[in-house]
């Protein structure tokens, strides 16, 4: 007999099984919850709201002191937001607590957004309260937000956000790029969650040579959904018209040079101070976008 | 490119063909025109006699 095998197969069934059951476990509780709240609401209606804070003393003798009347409170409010909305993703992959995050939201389009992250990104709930606090959907493109209505592909520029917010732990008070640039890769990786999926670091002050003379690209990233290569420029004032044609020249440089053959157009995007729409709506490159940053 | 584009957007009419661009240089700096993708654009030096 193998025995190394047949451990490994035990455990691993055992760790199987606890996955299993903690899904039916978290899908049992919401029916429950829906189900109460359900109750409390139609007994709500017969008998007054008082109703509610005699239940709650009540099942916390007969039951569990757990079940006070906010917490009846909360089943009921799930109640009314599941039956108001329609949901584009199954909730059931979602916790108790993580619903309770999304309870204070309203809009549709905003929940389901926030569902779609959390069942992509795995995250938890106190980190799903962060992204709810910092306003992210709000921060999303609004064509981006018909797309994700209408469930359309997504492009690689599509869910970076605007603004763009970058921690200023430090509380730096002389502001210059490389400032910007220290901030960024200090955390780096909430910069790149906040340019949307699939951002990869590759090099920060990357040279390029450009006859005898070498320039620096500030930030060269990679995608790995989209399989292109992503330039970035930080600009600390007011996005100048000088800027496109810069960072073009870095896109395509990194096209002839670096891109290979199966790997899609560069994109680039100019991270300024604050942006001048009419740059970019003179900037006959679509590969370019522009974003601005603030320090939080 | 924005100047050229400003043109082509508000001053110029639809029979017009697209605004061209000369960039005149005391010296050019052919890696520049090579990685600029948009072919509207090119670089001249000049001299002065």
């Amino acid at each position: 007999m193998n025995y190394y095998d047949e451990i490994k197969n035990e455990l691993i069934n055992n760790e199987i099984n606890r996955t299993v059951k903690k899904y039916s476990i978290n899908k049992s509780d919401l029916n429950t919850y829906f189900n109460v709240g359900k109750m409390l609401a139609e007994a709500g209606k017969h008998y007054g709201e008082n109703i509610i804070g005699d239940y709650a003393s009540r099942l916390g003798k007969e039951l569990n002191k757990k079940y006070n009347e906010r917490t009846l409170r909360r089943y009921r409010q799930f109640y009314n937001f599941a039956t108001n909305l329609k949901w584009s993703a199954m909730p059931t992959k979602l916790s108790w607590s993580h619903i309770t995050e999304l309870m204070v939201l309203s809009d549709e389009d905003e929940i389901n957004y926030y569902i779609n992250v959390v069942n992509n990104r795995n995250i938890g709930y106190r980190d799903l309260n962060r992204l709810i606090k910092n306003n992210e959907y709000s921060r999303i493109d609004e064509n981006t937000k018909n797309k994700l209505r209408k469930k359309e592909q997504l492009t690689v520029k599509d869910l970076i956000k605007n603004p763009i917010l970058i921690k200023n732990n430090n509380n730096y008070k002389i502001f210059s790029e490389k400032v910007l640039q220290k901030l960024i890769l200090e955390d780096i990786e909430s910069f790149l969650e906040e340019l949307g999926t699939g951002f990869t670091f590759i090099k920060s002050e990357y040279p390029i040579k450009l006859g005898d003379r070498y320039n620096y690209i500030d930030l060269l990233l990679y995608n790995i959904k989209y399989k292109c290569y992503v330039v970035v420029e930080l600009k600390v004032t007011e996005l100048k018209k000088e800027h496109t044609g810069q960072i073009m020249i870095y896109m395509n440089y990194i096209d002839e040079n670096i891109k290979s053959l199966e790997e899609n157009k560069t994109v680039g995007i100019i991270i300024c101070k604050k942006n001048n729409k009419f740059v970019i709506r003179y900037c006959s490159d679509n590969r370019i976008i522009a974003r601005e940053y603030v320090l939080v | 490119m924005t100047y050229m584009n400003y043109i082509d957007e508000n001053i110029k009419s639809l029979e017009e063909n697209k605004t061209v661009g000369i960039i005149i240089c005391k010296r050019d700096n052919k890696f520049v025109i090579r990685y600029c993708s948009d072919n509207r654009i090119i670089a001249r030096e000049y001299e002065l006699v």
